[in-house]
């Protein structure tokens, strides 16, 4: 009976320190591809591109999410329908499908209910509704056909919000510098880079930009350790309290995916900082309580250099 | 008849299987959604148990990514939807404590969504803090140990609990920090370097807010009764399913009782059939019968109507012969022996040709023949009308 207990005991320690080091893993992991319809996100691609999905024939998907230019427009507000900059910025359409909610404030469950808001928004893509939208596109012969060829049966509104979004979810920029050094390549970046993702590691910017997708999975206060009204009294967007109304959700944003930072300038929810420096500034003074020296920055930003990937052949 | 017989065993034939195909889809039907709804309530609940181990997890640092809670919080959202959707496609919907208890779990689910995200925010502060603080503790303790070594000794207490926790996160430790937080304050204007004690004191009072606020989402994470409300759907639904089963057991009965009585109609309508086939079978042999007498009283009437025929051309022969007598007899009317004669032979030859009297018997066969044949178009008459 006691030997039965030591092992017990033994087994009991042997699985805690196997869990231990199981989970003392880097906070960052590679990209690996999404699993998507090949069939729908052929239709989603032709649909991204195609300015028929917007109400006056102006605007597309791609208009805001300039694949060849990291997947956003590099503005600091997009440009609407309606010829007016829109609330937030655009964020990058590569690796969304990690995001656990999508849109800054998180009110998209999913790729499918983004695409959803986005096309009936006065603001953005300005279709009347989802009636008129079905009605527009199943007049065009080639998509009416395509859907039909892939459904079976006559184009509905999920159809058109399922195809875009499968288009997105093979988005994914695969094989990064960084990912070949996580996946052991210890030359696929440079010194100055492990020492920047060593710094970005201590400073606790891994905290919240943390997981596949170096953000992406939680939602964060702007203004952590530091009033954020101190950097701009005129920011006036609430964030998440907008869609739940909870006092602790005021100014309270999803974080965003680092992947593609140093291609998506200008940053933020507003677009207001220009440079990748200056958001590193920010960012460690508001959120992290810490001033930042130069040097390290610059690592940092060595580092982050390092983690866009590129676009599997197949899915291009 | 007969087709009106057939049409009838079919139409029981096919009711009794049409009944019993029904039945055995909604057996099926309601065997498959309960699977489904029992799945997904245990997989709710296998989720739910994954995610409180990755917030402890969490908590205490040995997780470092949130990659796989967010992954379970989609997961369980999910699940709920497809419940729902199981749900409302089934009858259960229109089970009004079906639609509560189901009401109830999307509600809590929202709830500790709601808990596990601000936990996870406050934890992602506090695991910053709590990594930093103790760092910046050592280089300042170093710092002061050189001018103010009573400083120095009272941070490192602080410190050293900021370490402590880190490691075992235990509540003494918080209690140490919290307690001792205000000498780095007070501190704050009696040093050099009072930039880097603002920073771990803002860093320190991170370390308490959050480790509280922390442990309370925690402790609100556990306390919303998932679980507990999920375990609601399963007694409701269980309570749902025995009343569709009862519903199934007596659709059951029914088409057991169709199919009995479908038997019992059957087995009177064959007795039925064979009755009337014993009858038809009788009055066919009547029929016959009585065709053959029609047929032999025609046959009479004919041989009578023969007999007649026989007799008329015995008479126009008898008549020709006579008119050879009258003409010859004019011609002798002189000679009473040749007239003689004359006569003798016509009354020979008139006997001759009437061996049987026939002619004088013409009339009574004539009345003969009328009676058979009246007699037969009775017969017929009768068969017709009957």
């Amino acid at each position: 009976m006691n030997r039965l207990n030591i092992l017990t005991c033994f087994f009991g320690v042997f699985l805690s320190i196997n869990s231990v080091v199981a989970v003392a893993e880097e906070p960052i992991k590679p990209v690996t591809i999404i699993p998507y319809d090949r069939d729908k996100a052929a239709i989603g691609k032709l649909l991204f591109a195609d300015v028929r999905l917007s109400g006056n024939d102006s605007l597309s998907c791609a208009s805001c999410h300039i694949l060849d230019q990291g997947g956003d427009d590099n503005v600091a507000r997009s440009i609407g329908i309606n010829g007016k900059p829109s609330k937030r910025n655009s964020p990058t359409v590569f690796n969304t499908g990690f995001n656990f909610l999508q849109l800054w404030d998180g009110r998209a469950d999913s790729l499918e209910q983004q695409v959803k808001g986005v096309i009936t928004s006065k603001a953005v893509m300005g279709m009347e509704s989802w009636d008129d939208t079905v009605e527009k596109i199943a007049g065009i012969e080639q998509y009416n056909q395509a859907f039909q060829e892939v459904y079976g049966k006559p184009i509905e509104a999920k159809h058109i919000q399922e195809v875009i979004a499968e288009y997105e979810r093979s988005l994914v920029l695969v094989n990064s510098p960084f990912d070949q050094y996580l996946n052991g390549d210890e030359s696929a970046i440079s010194d100055t880079a492990k020492t920047g993702y060593a710094l970005f590691k201590s400073y606790g910017c891994i905290s919240c930009h943390q997981g596949v997708n170096v953000g992406g999975n939680m939602f964060q206060k702007i203004g952590v350790l530091k009033d954020i009204n101190l950097r701009d009294p005129n920011d006036v967007d609430l964030g998440r309290h907008n869609i739940t109304g909870n006092e602790w959700d005021k100014r309270v944003f999803k974080v965003p995916s680092l992947r593609l930072v140093v291609q998506t300038a200008p940053y933020f929810h507003d677009g207001s900082v220009k440079t990748l420096r200056d958001a590193i500034d920010i960012m460690t003074e508001y959120q992290l309580g810490r001033k930042v020296p130069d040097e390290h920055k610059t690592a940092i930003m060595e580092f982050l250099a390092t983690l866009p990937g590129e676009l599997p052949t197949e899915a291009k | 008849m007969r087709t009106a017989l057939l049409l009838i065993l079919l139409v029981i034939v096919g009711g009794v299987g049409v009944g019993s195909l029904i039945y055995k889809n909604n057996l099926e039907d309601s065997e498959n959604a309960r699977t489904h709804v029992l799945a997904s309530l245990s997989q709710i609940k296998h989720i739910d148990s994954l995610i409180n181990t990755q917030m402890l997890e969490s908590r205490y640092g040995l997780r470092v990514d949130y990659d796989e809670l967010a992954q379970l919080i989609t997961q369980i959202k999910r699940e709920v939807s497809e419940l729902d959707t199981t749900l409302l496609v089934e009858p259960a919907s229109v089970d009004n404590s079906i639609r509560i208890a189901l009401d109830n779990i999307k509600e809590q689910l929202t709830l500790k969504i709601d808990v596990i995200e601000n936990f996870k925010s406050h934890n992602s502060v506090l695991r910053n803090s709590i990594k930093y603080a103790p760092v910046l503790g050592d280089s300042i303790i170093e710092e002061l140990s050189v001018t103010n070594n009573e400083a120095a000794q009272d941070l490192k207490v602080i410190n050293n609990a900021l370490y402590r926790w880190a490691l075992y996160g235990s509540k003494k430790e918080a209690t140490i920090i919290q307690d001792n937080s205000t000498v780095v304050i007070d501190l704050i204007p009696k040093v050099e370097n009072s930039i880097a004690l603002i920073e771990y004191s803002t860093h320190v009072t991170a370390v308490i807010e959050e480790q509280e606020k922390t442990q309370r989402y925690i402790t609100n994470a556990l306390a919303i009764p998932l679980v507990s409300t999920v375990g609601q759907l399963e007694t409701v639904y269980a309570g749902y399913y025995m009343t569709v089963l009862k519903s199934l057991e007596r659709d059951r009965l029914y088409v057991m009782g169709y199919a009995l009585f479908a038997l019992l109609v059957a087995v009177y309508l064959g007795v039925m059939l064979r009755k009337s086939y014993q009858a038809l079978k009788g009055r066919d042999e009547y029929r016959s019968q009585q065709i053959s007498v029609a047929y032999r009283h025609v046959g009479y009437a004919d041989n009578h109507v023969g007999t007649v025929k026989g007799a008329f051309y015995s008479i126009k022969e008898i008549l020709l012969f006579l008119d050879g007598i009258y003409l010859e007899t004019k011609k002798q009317s002189h000679d009473p022996k040749k007239m003689s004669q004359l006569l003798s032979k016509a009354i020979k030859k008139y006997r001759h040709l009437d061996k049987q009297n026939t002619i004088d018997e013409t009339d009574e066969l004539l009345e003969k023949s009328n009676h058979n044949l009246e007699k037969a178009s009775t017969l017929i008459k009768n068969l017709m009308a009957s």
